[in-house]
This record gives C-alpha cells, structure tokens and sequence, in this order.
C-alpha cells in the first residue's frame, strides 16, 4: 500500500487523505533509496 | 559637527497580527502534509509540534508544488548523534528543513516571507529535537526561494517514511 497524502484546504477546512500518485511514490522511493545508501556509507549510532 | 536628526517614524503599517490559518495532526501513515487555497497574508509561519516518525530520515518543504530547481538554502546544524547533516543547496527542488528522528521529538518553526508576491521569499527558521537517546540538539535554516507566483500552498514532506499517531503541525498567516 502506498503511503498517504494529507492535504487541508484552508479556506473550507475540508481534510483530505489519498494514496500518493505514481509521481509522488516514485520521489519517496528516490528518497528512501538515497537515504539507505548514505546510512550504508555513513554508519549512524542507532 | 552638525547634529544628527532622524526623522519621525511615519505612522504607517501595524505590526503583524498573527492568526491561526490551520492546525492539523498527522494521520498515521501519512508521508506529506499540504496546506492548499492560501491567499491574503504577507506572511506564513508553520510551526511543527513533536509529531512522530516511523523511522530517522528527513523532512522537506516545498511552496506551490514547486519541484524546479529555485530552492537556495543553508542549514549548518542539523546533526543529532544519529544524523548529521550540516548541509547547504545553492539549486535545490526543496528545503532540507531538518531531520526525522524515530523515537525522538521534533520542534520547529519555519517562517516564509513576502508570500504575496511574485518575487522570491525569503525563508528562515530553527529547531529543536531530540534522538531516542534524548539527546538534545537544535539546527536553523535560512534560505530563499526563487518563485514567480504568490504562495498559494506549502507542502512538508517526509523522505521515504511516514508520520506515526501524535503531534500537531499549525500554520499561522499575518496579513
């Protein structure tokens, strides 16, 4: 399952909550990815 | 010498009036918040509350959607004993607003300038967090960002996790 979107229209206060888009997915992998290879190059304290 | 005269300030504009746009808490699950329909303030301040994350990673905002290369910014303290990241971009497609600790907390405020216009809109804000270990540590950004429109919507964005149950994120206009 995709991760969600959470978008607040603040002139009517209605709250929405979507899956991500194709192109929006398709950052956050990016993100994940580049995030697991600097942790794999740089070893944090955790 | 002559003696100096400053001139009287001219009775003019009132000091910003703060008001509350929108407060909102995460839904679990969730990877990005966007506040949308923005309009009528000169200024935006987004406050971020001790939300929760479901692992380290990072945090990003962006104005407008705008994913183009018009993010100029410097962060020269976002370093935890997990993450270090004293970092700048001089063409980024976002803010590196500040890292994600998992098991930790989060404080920060984030503070966008002349949003009404055309122009570019300076950008500064700091934080504080704390890793699982509970060790504190605090980092600021300033920045620019070199849009052509009004800001008509701000966007926070996790790196490839999510936000977990709690914590609170309240965007605050001035007209």
């Amino acid at each position: 399952m995709k991760p969600k979107v959470m978008e607040i229209n603040t002139k009517t206060n209605e709250i929405i909550v979507r899956e991500m888009n194709d192109e929006e997915f398709a950052q956050y992998e990016i993100d994940q990815a580049a995030w697991e290879a600097e942790q794999v190059e740089e070893p944090t304290n955790d | 010498m002559g003696i100096s005269v400053f001139p009287a300030p001219a009775a003019g504009a009132p000091s910003d009036n703060w008001v509350t746009v929108s407060t909102v808490s995460p839904t679990s699950g969730t990877s990005s918040v966007s506040f949308t329909s923005l309009s009528g303030y000169k200024k935006y301040m987004l406050k971020i509350i001790d939300p929760e994350f479901s692992a380290n990673g990072l945090a990003y905002v962006t104005i407008n959607s705008d994913s183009g290369s018009k993010y100029s910014w410097a962060s020269p303290g976002q370093t935890t004993t997990a993450i270090s990241r004293p970092i700048f971009a001089i063409e980024s497609t976002r803010f590196q607003v500040h890292s994600t600790v998992s098991g930790g907390s989060l404080r920060q405020v984030l503070i966008i300038q002349s949003a009404d216009t055309t122009g570019a809109k300076v950008v500064s804000g700091w934080a504080q967090y704390n890793d699982a270990s509970n060790t504190v540590s605090n980092t600021n950004i300033n920045g620019v960002y070199f849009g052509s429109a009004a800001v008509t919507s701000i966007q926070l964005t996790l790196s490839g996790i999510t936000f977990g149950v709690g914590g609170s994120l309240t965007l605050y206009g001035a007209a």
